[in-house]
């Protein structure tokens, strides 16, 4: 059975303990409920059509309801349940049955301007409705979907209000240098900015994973897409208001072992003299000045009205989060709109939405923060006798970092979109969708006179501004002859994206107490040294796309796509491409052969084929052009000289990425336990990179190509049971597992060759690439040195020769991990929900950059070390220049506890009573991970080609513990 | 019908409107654009790049990691060594290797070296290219290519000194798919002789910062000293001839000050003959930042500079020792001796003295000295480091008070003291490497300006002039200017010599650079210099 099933269980026992206030009249009907198999339904709401008089059933499935006037008519709802509306006249019970919703089966899903109902699906999507999201607070609406989908790793990585650090990856890396962020699309309009949306107002993610289905979106489908849908206007004449708020702490989620002062004092004896401490006097816990527990708050209220010819929503969303890194925070409001309306009896409906975000984002520099928090020497003190800031060697001091700099950003991010849908004979329609997407800035960031004593004063200002349109015309004509059903679909795009921008710079003011305010006023723009700064581009997009989906008894079924996209990003003789895809599925369960397994709800074979594309990054990159270089001194004057910048390639297209897939899907036992195994094999090919070319004939010593070629193949598990399904209790069970490996295939051409990429920085003092791609690797593979010991001198040993030699390197390990997976809980007695998420990456290797480099002694005394200095693995410390090394290099296998919620629901009943539910519950977010990684958090970046550096200066990731209370009007 | 028309031009002009994906360029300039205004106000700012790109010898603020001619030529000679230091400075070993001359086809300096020549000289090709067709007065046109021409042989020179053999590109439009072919080191020798003799009489006559008579000439010189080097053919009494040219021009002659021709306003200087401008102001991108190479990272409060410093390489010992004690060209060149708070920004008392931070235990309670011994802590470890104070810095180019991590000196590429050095040289190989009256009268002509009381012992005697003597005297003189592996390979030291922890060889191939591996991928017709691997 399906988990909806279980609120239906409960809302309809709480239901029935509360009856229904009646009010004095005369006239009463009578009747019982009951299920399709003839089971008395308890706790079913009765309601006289058209007013607030209703009952609710008892425990043996009757009802007795006073009514204006006999006949009358009624109406039966119950959570998991089809409605029922029927004629009752007094004195006459009725019996009345409802029948169960397949809700599982046939969820409607979005699949790009079209939806299908889940069962009749042919490619593999993965579709998350609001009441399955993560509880609790998080961060990015991404997260409310993290471990629930197979196949898309979702992580977060950081613990910064203002970059959640949410990464995802779906399916493997299949690009160089392009995004790999899948295309988000909000209502039907691409250009949104999900971690903008307000949680609440979300109803349902649908991710478009396969090539087959994400096709229709051609050049942006290879990352897969990922649909957003947002909460509409109630369509039944009610008024509902709905409140959420919480409020939640936030730690550090693993403290960072440094030496405490005395700690650090006694390193002497501690390492039998072998290191003589630089006691300064003082005791000073630097992360104690830097961190804090971090308050956040946040109200969302929302109000949705209306009938099914007119209605509206409206919200708005309060957030306020603080960092855990003193002065960092965000604060924002969103408000969202949306009204649907319809003409003419349904032929014509129009509908519009806006959501605005504005947010004020408070931020330090994180990185120099970090560093010098991690490496001051806790005996230094803050401040000196006369009371200025001390100052070190080779950190700033922390405490002068977070106070004396600043850096604020306001932002607002508006889209708009509108949608006309046009029915003129029943099956065919017509829609025109146009969507509006801006989102402007003003940044400004002051550091004081204190801050560094070179400058009185140093001021920043930026602001950019882009926008995006989007225009979308298609028809959609659906039929159905007997046992089959035709859908088909073609239309039009029509997308631009404009940004611009400028920046300004100045420094040595009056008075630090105008910070920014008046950048005009520093000395340096009359001296020459102030700095300005601007930039402008945009690109287009025009494509036609079609569909067709044909299903034969709802049996076979077949779908497929094509999608003619161009951009003004590629070359002039790659202008255009043609995108396209397959997929075919056979319910076998429908097969006559199957009767006799009534066990057996569904069971479904999926098989497609299909073409998206990935864009280059930027635009512009196809031409010649000419930019500005530095001014030079020519006749006595300083002039700017101009010259060409980059070369041509009017061959520059797309990335071209091919994915077969084949899938099964089945249900059984009344839906009580469901899944689906998919497996997969994606081939990308023109992958972009810069590749260097002879300068002369060229102008410049790179030029961007479309070479190399990426796979990945992968499985994908998802698992769903209800393991307790009795009245009072239910408890469901939800899995899944996924698989992926990556190969690269081809990184030269006869025209382009790159025998490998050597990618990553250690950073300094040891200058070395950490990651390696090429042809029969991995990407994300770390290509150095293996230690096998330490010699007598304590210099490295490592494997097949001598640290630091090119030839000696080896792949030490990889970025990514391979394997995902995720389990979660959800159980409900009476009133209580209790939802537990376990998520883990396995398979892949962090490269700890905060041990490489200060867990070593060769760093100078007058610093503070990892507490894993004193490790002494190979009978000696390391106190020879920081090498990159496997040393470093550990497994970062990791099971979290990602999220617990236990939450209580009371529900009142009457009309009298404004408030219909009430919702407790407490939340921990990241709650522990079980690892032997021993830096902050396993979960470090997966993207790009240098993925596993958990780099000292991060953000750290947080752990949050929340009380909220939701309240429905 | 007429409305039809209307309506039909209307429909084509939207579905074209619909499909329209020509980029609309708004920060940039397209080639179409640039050339459809071009007129002769355009010239300076095309023409700049050529002087943009002369920067690139030493330029960038990661040219001592990346790579570049002036970092490169020194750091691999007797007179100039970046030892690492407390864990910094190691940097993956690519100083080390330039001091061990234990370079790979890998590394930054190799690559970026080359790719800084052939970025120059395709500069230049384009300018010629694109020039030849504007519209520009004969005369001025004419003047105009010469000084392009120029430009590109001095580039090729760089190249035929560091790699040798590196294929001549003289076009820019080529045909699709065209690869050059290495040309002989010979065939480069010969082309920039040519290139520079047939232009540098178009040229004006003086123009600071810019390819005139002067610069030419010089740039002949410096093929003709080197010729014997680079090719076997002596070329000594066209050395003397050129620079009997420059001297008689009466163009340039010796500052009174050997310190006046590198301070920070040093346009003015009568010694320079091309120097590339510098400006703290105009420089945006590449500025000039030897100062922040080499001093130590505290010497800010010291010196009263707005900018901090890297804290990186510094003289060789040997080369440090080895100066006349009255030589002033010492104190002119290289920062010695202990520092001080001298703001009080560090300590709180102004003149306080600066402490070692230490980074490493063994600077532990040493106060701040700059000395001319730099001995190694660890011999044989990759990081063989050094105290942080250890070595002393560069300081021939003044750093003024307030620096700001850019300077404003104009770095000299050529000057006048060397043109008297190349004549004496020529003239003393001439003469079978014995030195006679006119040699020394040439170099102490140089060394005159440098002691208070030039007499005694401190002139130069022919009898006291061989190789290793001639040889110290350039690094006296030059030292920190970019020639320095020119001269030792010209004397025959450059890989028969000891020096910090380079260990003699007899392997003559180290006297060029590889080509880049980057650069062999690249392009197939390109041959790798004998020693080094192909790829």
């Amino acid at each position: 059975m399906d988990r909806y099933g279980l609120y239906r269980i409960i809302l309809c026992i709480l239901l029935s303990s509360i009856a229904f206030a009646v009010y004095g009249q005369s006239v009463y009907v009578t009747g019982i409920v009951t299920d399709g198999p003839g089971r008395p339904l308890p706790g079913v709401t009765v309601i006289e059509k058209g007013t607030s008089n209703g009952v609710a059933t008892d425990q043996d499935g009757t009802f007795r309801l006073a009514v204006g006037a006999s006949p009358a008519t009624l109406v039966f709802s119950c959570i998991g349940y089809e409605n029922v509306e029927m004629q009752v006249t007094a004195g006459v019970p009725v019996t009345v049955v409802l029948e169960e919703e397949d809700m599982v089966l046939d969820d409607v899903v979005v699949v790009g301007y079209t939806t299908v109902k889940k069962s009749t699906l042919t490619s593999s999507v993965a579709s998350v409705k609001s009441g399955d999201f993560v509880h609790g607070a998080v961060a990015s609406p991404l997260q409310l979907i993290a471990g629930r989908v197979a196949g898309l790793a979702i992580g977060t990585t950081s613990g910064d209000p203002n970059d959640s650090g949410v990464q995802m990856m779906l399916r493997g890396v299949s690009t160089l240098t392009g995004s790999q962020q899948p295309l988000v699309i909000i209502d039907g309009i691409a250009g949104g900015n999900l971690g903008n949306l307000s949680v609440d107002d979300i109803e349902a993610i649908d991710i478009l994973k396969d090539g087959a289905a994400a096709a229709i979106y051609g050049t942006r489908g290879s990352n897969g897409v990922i649909l957003v849908t947002t909460r509409k206007g109630a369509s039944d004449e009610g008024f509902e208001i709905d409140y959420h708020g919480y409020m939640s702490v936030e730690t550090i989620s693993r403290e960072i072992d440094v030496f405490s002062a005395d700690e650090y004092r006694n390193l002497n004896a501690a390492t039998n003299t072998f290191f003589t401490p630089v006691d300064k006097g003082a005791s000073t816990d630097w992360k104690d000045l830097v961190f804090r527990p971090a308050f956040s708050q946040r109200h969302y209220l929302s109000v949705k009205s209306g009938n099914a010819k007119s209605n509206f929503f409206v919200s708005v969303d309060y957030r306020n989060r603080d960092g855990i890194i003193r002065n960092t925070g965000r604060e924002g409001v969103n408000v969202r709109a949306g009204f649907n309306r319809s003409f003419f009896d349904d032929k014509l409906t129009v509908s519009a939405n806006i959501y605005d975000a504005f947010t004020v984002q408070n931020t330090v520099s994180t990185e120099d923060v970090m560093f010098a928090t991690l490496v001051t020497n806790p005996t230094e003190p803050v401040y000196q006798p006369s009371g200025e800031y001390s100052v070190f060697v080779d950190s700033a001091n922390p405490v002068k970092l977070i106070n004396e700099y600043r850096s604020t950003s306001r932002w607002n991010d508006i889209l708009t979109s509108g949608k006309i849908t046009l029915t003129p004979i029943e099956p065919l329609t017509f829609t025109v969708t146009g969507g509006f997407h801006h989102f402007g800035n003003v940044d400004g960031s002051y550091a004081t006179r204190k801050f560094d004593l070179n400058y009185a004063g140093q001021a920043w200002r930026s602001s950019s501004m882009n926008m995006s349109k989007t225009l979308e015309v298609y028809g959609q004509y659906s039929e159905k002859w007997g046992r089959h059903d035709f859908l088909a679909l073609a239309g039009y795009t029509y997308y631009d994206y404009l940004t611009e921008g400028f920046n300004m710079y100045n420094y040595d003011f009056p008075t630090d107490v105008l910070s920014e305010n008046i950048i005009g006023t520093g000395m340096a723009l009359k001296e020459g040294f102030a700095s300005m700064g601007g930039y402008k581009n945009m690109n287009r997009l025009v494509s036609f796309f079609s569909r067709a989906n044909y299903s034969y008894d709802d049996r076979y079924l077949l779908s497929g796509t094509l999608r003619y996209e161009g951009s003004s990003k590629f070359g002039d003789n790659n202008k255009w491409g043609l995108f396209w895809a397959v997929s075919g599925a056979w319910r076998i369960s429908r097969e006559s052969f199957m009767s006799g397994a009534a066990w057996l709800d569904d069971l479904k074979l999926r098989v497609g084929y299909g073409v998206t594309g990935n864009e280059p990054s930027d635009p512009y990159l196809s031409h010649l052009n000419y930019a500005f270089g530095s001014p030079v001194y020519i006749d006595g004057k300083y002039v700017y000289t101009i010259a060409p910048q980059q070369n041509a390639n009017p061959d520059l297209r797309w990335e071209e990425k091919h994915e077969f897939s084949a899938g099964l899907d089945f249900a059984m036992f009344g839906n009580r336990f469901s899944g689906s195994v998919d497996w997969y094999s994606r081939v990308t090919d023109g992958l972009l990179y810069s590749y260097n070319v002879p300068v002369p004939p060229n102008l410049a010593s790179t030029t961007l190509a479309n070479v190399g070629v990426v796979s990945n193949t992968g499985v994908e598990v998802m698992l769903s049971g209800g393991v307790v399904h009795t009245e009072d209790i239910r408890f469901d069970i939800t899995g899944n597992f996924s698989y992926n490996i990556n190969r690269m295939k081809k990184l030269s051409d006869e025209m382009y060759r790159r025998d490998f990429l050597e990618l990553g920085s250690t950073g300094a003092p040891v200058q070395k690439t950490t990651h390696i791609v090429r042809e029969g690797g991995r990407i994300g593979d770390f290509y150095g040195w293996k230690s096998i010991g330490m010699s007598e001198t304590g210099a490295w040993i490592v494997e097949g020769g001598e640290y630091g030699e090119n030839s000696s390197r080896q792949v030490t390990g990889n970025g990514i991990p391979s394997m995902n997976a995720a389990l979660t809980f959800n159980l409900y007695v009476h009133g209580f929900d209790l939802s537990a998420t376990l998520r883990g990456a396995f398979d892949f290797q962090i490269l700890n950059q905060y041990r490489m480099l200060w867990e070593n002694f060769s760093r100078g005394a007058d610093h503070n070390f990892p507490k894993t200095i004193l490790r002494n693995r190979y009978n000696r410390y390391v106190s020879t220049a920081p090498a990159y090394v496997s040393y470093y290099l550990e497994d970062g296998d990791f099971v979290k506890i990602e999220n617990i919620t236990l939450g209580y629901t009371f529900r009142f009943k009457g009309p009298k009573n404004p408030l219909k539910t009430l919702r407790l519950y407490l939340s921990g977010q990241n709650l522990y991970t079980f690892t032997g990684y021993s830096g902050v958090d396993p979960e470090v970046s997966f993207l790009g080609l240098t993925p596993g550096i958990d780099y000292t200066g991060g953000y750290p990731t947080t752990r949050t513990f929340t009380f909220g209370l939701k309240l429905g009007f | 019908m007429k409305k039809l028309f209307l309506y039909a031009a209307a429909a084509a002009s939207l579905a074209v409107s619909c499909v329209n994906l020509d980029e609309e360029v708004y920060d940039k300039l397209t080639a179409e654009e640039y050339f459809k205004n071009f007129t002769e106000a355009d010239i300076p700012a095309a023409l700049g790049t050529i002087y943009q790109d002369l920067r690139n010898l030493y330029a960038g603020s990661s040219a001592h990691t990346d790579g570049c001619w002036l970092y490169t030529n020194e750091e691999c000679g007797d007179c100039w060594v970046t030892p690492s230091r407390g864990g910094a400075w190691y940097d993956g070993g690519i100083y080390q290797r330039l001091n061990q001359h234990t370079w790979t086809i890998d590394d930054a300096h190799v690559l970026n070296n080359w790719r800084k020549a052939y970025q120059a000289i395709n500069t230049c090709n384009r300018l010629i290219y694109e020039f030849t067709s504007a519209s520009i007065d004969a005369a001025a046109k004419e003047k105009l290519m010469a000084e392009i021409r120029v430009a590109r042989a001095f580039w090729y020179y760089v190249l035929c000194d560091m790699y040798g053999n590196v294929p001549i590109v003289t076009k820019y439009d080529v045909p699709d798919g065209y690869l050059p072919e290495t040309s002989s080191r010979k065939d480069v020798f010969d082309f920039v002789v040519k290139e520079v003799g047939e232009c540098r009489n178009l040229l004006e006559v003086k123009s600071y910062g810019r390819w005139d008579h002067g610069a030419a000439a010089m740039l002949l010189a410096k093929m003709y000293i080197n010729a014997e080097a680079w090719t076997g053919e002596e070329k000594w009494d066209e050395t003397v001839k050129i620079c009997d040219e420059i001297m008689d021009s009466k163009q340039y002659s010796l500052d009174s000050e050997y310190r006046q021709v590198f301070v920070t306003e040093n346009q003015n200087s009568p010694e320079i003959i091309l120097a590339a401008v510098n400006d703290e102001v105009y420089d945006e991108a590449n500025p000039f930042v030897i100062h922040l190479w080499t001093h130590h990272w505290n010497a800010r409060y010291h010196y009263d500079t707005e900018t901090f410093f890297w804290g990186g390489c510094c003289a060789v010992p040997e080369f440090a020792m080895s100066y006349d004690p009255d030589d002033t060209r010492y104190q002119d060149s290289w920062a010695e001796g202990l520092l001080f708070d001298n703001t009080g920004e560090l300590t709180g008392e102004p003149g306080s003295p600066i402490l070692c931070d230490p980074k490493d235990p063994q600077d532990a309670g040493r106060q701040l000295e700059y000395t001319k011994d730099v001995p190694i802590y660890n011999p044989g470890d990759p990081g063989n480091m050094t105290g942080e104070g250890r070595g002393v810095r560069m300081m021939k180019y003044e750093m003024k008070k307030k620096a700001k991590n850019r300077l404003s000196n104009d770095f000299v590429i050529f000057r006048y003291a060397d043109v008297l050095f190349m004549k004496a040289e020529a003239l003393y190989r001439k003469n079978g490497k014995v030195a006679d009256g006119t040699v020394t009268d040439l170099i102490n002509e140089v060394r005159r300006r440098a002691f208070a009381d030039f007499s005694g012992d401190k002139v130069l005697k022919p009898e006291e002039l061989d190789d290793d003597r001639f040889l110290l005297e350039y690094a006296w003189e030059f030292c920190q200017e970019g020639y320095r592996r020119q001269q030792m390979i010209r004397f025959g030291t450059f890989v028969t010599k000891d020096w910090f922890d380079h260990t003699a060889s007899s392997d003559e191939n180290l006297e060029l650079f590889p080509v880049p591996r980057e650069e062999l991928l690249a392009n197939g017709n390109l041959e790798q210099n004998p020693g080094y691997p192909r790829i």
